[in-house]
Parts: C-alpha cells; structure tokens; sequence
C-alpha cells in the first residue's frame, strides 16, 4: 500500500523542466500534447542525461493516441506506462501501481535509455550449446526415408 | 469503476479520486462552453493547429468529467480537421460540428440517449451529403 505525500503541479514543458531538474520524484505524469512541445520531447529530456535526478523515475504518459505506432514511439522514448485518456480513477491506480511496483530493469545504452521494453520474460537464457547436444542428422541420415532406403538408391 | 482486485485502503483511494471527479463534473459544462468558444475562436482565425488542440482537449476530458459524446465528436472532428490541413478549411464541415457541439449543450447530451443517437445520425448524414458530387 502507498500514500501519495506530494503532488506537484506543471502547466508547461518549460516549468516542468525547471522541477524537474532540481527536484527527485517517484512518479511523473506526462501529457502526451502540451502547449509547445509534446511529452515525448520532455520523456526524451529526463531520460537523456545522467545528470537528470529523475532520469531512472516513473513516467506515466497520458495520451489518446493509442495506435501502435504511437505506443512505439512512447515506448522508445522510455516511457514506463501509458494511460489512455480520457482516465479514470481505477486506470490511474492500475498504471501507478505497474510503474511503482513492477519495475523493470534500467536500460542505459548510448541509443536508448528507460526501463527495459522487453516486458514479458521467457525464462533465463541457456548458455549450453544446443547443437552439440542435439546435432542435426547427417546428410546421408536426413537423406534416408522412413523405410531407411537412401533416396538416390530408391531413384535406381 | 472495477473495485475487486483492490485493497479496502485503495478503495477508499478511489472512492475518494471519484468524489473529486465527481465536484469537478458538477461544473464541467462551463468549461465545455469555454472549449468550444475557444474552438470557434480558432476557427474563425483560421488557426487549425489550434482548432485540433481544443478537439483534443474536449476529447480527452470530456468523457471522464461525464460528456461522453461530447469527446466523441470532437474526437471525430479532430480527425476531420487533421485532414484540413492539407485541403483547405471545410466552412459546411466545420459549421455542421459546432452546430452539434452547440446542440450538445443546450440539450444537455451527455451520453448514448436517443437524442444523442439522433444528432450522431444527423452528422453523419449531412457529412455523406457533403462527399456526394
């Protein structure tokens, strides 16, 4: 269970840019379509910079557009959740609870930073050499039908 | 609102969020009326860039403040005015969905009523009869 202590209020890219660089946040709600620039620009400012102390927070974009290309591009910004608009009560508390309390693992590389965008893992990776445990049939075997009758002999 | 899979404390959480919304959508239709004052502002000035911003606005507020048709159509205007952009401003278009966001005011449509059903109708007909040569 959490308790939201402090909530603080930006009317534009320019005034959360000034919070955001002096203060620390657990969780930032972005809109997706502010005055002069959009919230992808202002994911793309926090996530860019080492320096940024909110670089590795939570970043909910709200947005209507939900399209595929759309949730792609928000998602290669390093948005952490996206919720849909128009919101509702229970949709917030679902995305805050995904980005608080579900986090994935931070990505900092020199083409991308955010939290991994991989979200669904399929177990750990095997280093064993599957090949060599499980070769493939030699030629003169895979050639063999299932009567064991090589096929160039068959053909004779 | 779903309040199964949530915590008595998080229920009171959202009960509590909803009871703001709630206030808020007492007075919303004031701010409906200013949106769409500020849409036939732009309009008027021929400022679509704008004009799509306030659709978005009304699009993206109106159903959680209890106007769900109201973000209906301006969703459908705004993708109507989107492709003005590149065709010119469309007066009989842009005049028959101010007219109906006026509609949506006076008569007080907020959601799927038989009313709101008629005036979805009446868009959508008199928008075929626009593309008809």
């Amino acid at each position: 269970m959490f308790e939201v202590s402090s909530v603080r209020l930006a009317a534009s890219n320019a005034e959360a840019i000034l919070l955001l660089d002096n203060h620390r946040f657990d969780c930032i709600f972005v809109d997706n379509m502010m005055s002069e620039k959009n919230g992808l620009d202002l994911t793309r400012h926090i996530r860019g910079s080492e320096e940024q102390p909110n670089q590795k927070s939570a970043i909910i974009l709200c947005t209507a557009f939900t399209g595929l290309k759309s949730i792609i591009q928000a998602r290669d910004a390093g948005v952490t959740e996206i919720l849909a608009k128009p919101v509702s009560p229970d949709q917030i508390m679902e995305k805050l609870g995904n980005a608080l309390f579900s986090q994935r693992n931070f990505i900092d590389t020199d083409v991308y930073a955010g939290p991994d965008r991989r979200r669904r893992m399929r177990g750990a990776f095997s280093t064993n050499e599957r090949r060599k445990e499980n070769p493939a049939p030699s030629t003169e075997e895979a050639d063999k039908n299932e009567d064991g009758v090589p096929q160039d002999q068959k053909r004779a | 609102m779903v309040m199964n899979n949530y915590t008595p404390q998080q229920q009171k959480m959202l009960r509590q969020a909803q009871a703001v919304i709630d206030d808020a959508s007492d007075t919303y239709d004031e701010i409906l009326k200013a949106h769409i004052r500020d849409l036939k502002e732009s309009l008027a000035e021929g400022n679509l860039t704008e004009s799509c911003r306030v659709c978005y606005r009304i699009q993206t507020q109106a159903t959680t403040f209890g106007w769900p048709l109201a973000s209906e159509i301006a969703g459908w205007f705004k993708r109507l005015l989107n492709s003005q952009q590149d065709k010119g401003l469309d007066s009989a278009i842009n005049g028959l969905f101010l007219d109906s966001l006026d509609i949506l005011i006076t008569e007080d449509l907020k959601s799927d009523s038989q009313a709101a059903i008629k005036l979805c109708l009446h868009i959508e007909s008199e928008l075929k009869a626009t593309e008809s040569p």
